[in-house]
């Protein structure tokens, strides 16, 4: 018999996880349904409260209608907004890693499921990221019909079309330089418009370390997921804003010599060096993604170790779990 | 088939060790009591044989096989049925579709069969079973995947009268000289007619590890009279007519085994059965 890795077997624990624990994606799926439809109807009011909307462009106040201003909130920043919620709720979602062992006797069963550990951790790993990705997606077009025909059905002025695919479409050409041209970064030199490179590099590094972060954010909370048996995403969130808060604390605390010199001195040198020399930016490129890269391969990887020296009850801390000589 | 040597185990926050030097065999084709006292560790040495739980030291083997390592071929050989667990809310169909492809050996014959004992059938829905039904319902899984191994802690907790009976009659009839059955459990009445092979274990030592048939070849089980002398009876328990005895069994005579007499005495006079033994 095969003992590391057959697809059969990975199919039928696949088909086992998703039946088994259906009530608690759709769990899931309707938590993120609600949290989108909150949002959405939360913008809603938000608008619909406002009046005529004043804004100043090149010293002279123009008047927006409130349906221009909802064209343009719609077109530009509902996408945004989504994409930060469903990001945020693709992170959180991650901590189903350890579900199949979160009590005594679901472990038990799951434990004594005859895969091989790869296996299982491979079957909880598509759940987590394809399967995930997938019911976000769902929740948000599901959201957003409810709104939609909801408001149609009041005729309420607030009505727009489907926000979901609209969004699907900004997410997916960030790197065209759409960004550039809605952020106006361009010059226009001897009746030409000139992209300065730096906005360029800078379109194309943020997009990629939004992705990267994201990632690297959804490896914490599948380690998280791997570590805490029970209300995994709680904690996983709580150190998280434990560490911030120590990280600023203690910032604030070397603000009179450290940090106002890191300020004055390095900070100053990178903005100048970011905005003059273009291979510096690339250097900073080439060694950001992937030492991201690697904190994300680490984060799986620590995972997967926490994964499979699971027993049926937690007995040891966390670093004697990882050095726990039980094989993958 | 399952060896376990040296073996050392505790709880963490315990300082006190469950297990150590812990070492004990288990051939294939027999059905084995686990008995001992509460607290003794009977439990952990079923979740330490199916490697749910890791030794400190020591290893478990079956088939030559380290369990901890819990490769797929040593799981789809062995089947735990723990004295709690759950089941998913579906049909006994839909479970068995799931599960059944992961043992080589499953027989959905001999599922019907055994469902048929307690007059179920693959349309029962697991969710909506007592706990007394879902064990039966499990053991008659477990039993019809036809593992090499099949570990049952305290089966008949929760089982009525006549389950307990058709419990029985569910074992003799899946058991075959290929298979090992190691039952847990403190209620020796429920299963004594079903063992081939008795231990009792008690804080980290093995204090009988014999065959029925050894037992019954060393001891004697008898009834006697309160006007009898017992001076030379390993143990003594008082009975409605009279003392429960057993005795040295110095002329090969024939008794059965009465296994609650021989669980009190071996805890109660553990070096005279280990001098009977170790002749």
């Amino acid at each position: 018999m095969n003992n590391t890795f057959s697809f059969s077997r990975f199919g039928r624990v696949l088909k086992r996880d998703l039946v088994e624990n259906r009530k608690r994606y759709i769990g899931v799926f309707f938590v993120m349904f609600v949290a989108f439809l909150v949002y959405q109807f939360y913008e809603i009011k938000e608008i619909a409260e406002l009046g005529q909307i004043f804004v100043r462009k090149n010293g002279e106040l123009h008047i927006y209608e409130k349906a221009d201003y909802l064209s343009r909130f719609v077109n530009s920043c509902l996408p945004f907004f989504y994409g930060v919620l469903s990001l945020a709720l693709f992170c959180a979602a991650a901590d189903m890693s350890g579900v199949p062992l979160r009590s005594k006797t679901i472990a038990t069963n799951y434990l004594m499921m005859p895969a091989s550990n790869v296996e299982k951790f491979l079957s909880r790993a598509l759940i987590n990221t394809v399967v995930v990705i997938i019911m976000t997606y769902i929740a948000l077009l599901c959201a957003d019909l409810v709104r939609m025909l909801s408001l149609s059905l009041l005729k309420a002025e607030m009505t727009w079309g489907l926000t979901a695919p609209r969004a699907l479409v900004a997410w997916m050409e960030p790197l065209k330089e759409i960004y550039i041209d809605g952020a106006s970064g361009y010059e226009v030199v001897n009746n030409e418009i000139v992209y300065p490179y730096w906005k360029k590099d800078l379109a194309i590094m943020a997009v990629s370390f939004v992705v990267i972060l994201t990632l690297w954010a959804h490896s914490l909370f599948v380690l998280g997921g791997c570590f805490w048996r029970k209300k995994a995403m709680l904690k996983i969130f709580f150190v998280g804003l434990a560490l911030i808060l120590t990280f600023a604390w203690l910032v604030c605390e070397l603000e009179p010599t450290c940090w106002q010199w890191f300020n004055e001195n390095v900070a100053f040198w990178f903005e100048t060096k970011f905005e003059t020399d273009r291979d510096f930016n690339r250097f900073i490129f080439s060694i950001g993604i992937p030492l991201f890269l690697g904190f994300i391969a680490l984060n799986w990887w620590l995972s997967f170790r926490l994964f499979s020296r699971k027993q049926m009850i937690a007995r040891a801390p966390f670093w004697k779990q990882l050095l726990n000589k039980g094989r993958s | 088939m399952l060896k376990i040597n040296d073996l050392a185990f505790s709880y963490s926050g315990n300082g006190c060790k469950v297990f150590n030097d812990f070492s004990l065999e288990f051939e294939k084709g027999a059905v084995y009591g686990l008995l001992g006292k509460n607290g003794t560790g009977k439990s952990t040495l079923l979740y330490l044989i199916t490697g749910l739980l890791h030794p400190q030291q020591g290893t478990v083997l079956f088939k030559d096989e380290e369990v901890r390592r819990r490769l797929p071929s040593t799981l789809s050989d062995m089947y735990i049925v723990p004295e709690e667990f759950e089941l998913p809310s579906m049909t006994m169909k839909q479970y068995v579709k799931l599960n059944a492809p992961f043992y080589p050996n499953f027989s959905e014959e001999q599922l019907t069969q055994n469902l048929a004992l307690f007059d179920f059938d693959e349309n029962i829905h697991l969710g909506n079973l007592s706990m007394g039904q879902k064990k039966k319902a499990y053991m008659c899984f477990a039993l019809a995947a036809n593992t090499s191994l099949l570990v049952m802690d305290e089966p008949t907790n929760g089982l009525d009268i006549p389950s307990k009976s058709e419990f029985r009659r569910l074992i003799a009839s899946n058991m075959t000289d290929e298979k090992t059955i190691i039952i847990s459990t403190h209620q020796v009445r429920d299963i004594d007619s079903l063992l081939d092979h008795i231990v009792i274990i008690d804080q980290s030592s093995v204090l009988l590890n014999a065959s029925n048939a050894d037992i019954c070849r060393r001891l004697l089980f008898t009834e006697l009279p309160m006007s009898e002398p017992t001076d030379g009876a390993l143990y003594v328990q008082p009975s409605v007519s009279g003392n429960s005895a057993i005795l040295p069994n110095e002329y090969d005579e024939e008794s059965r085994m009465n296994l609650e007499l021989l669980f009190n005495g071996v805890l109660a006079e553990r070096e005279k059965f280990a001098q009977v033994f170790n002749r």
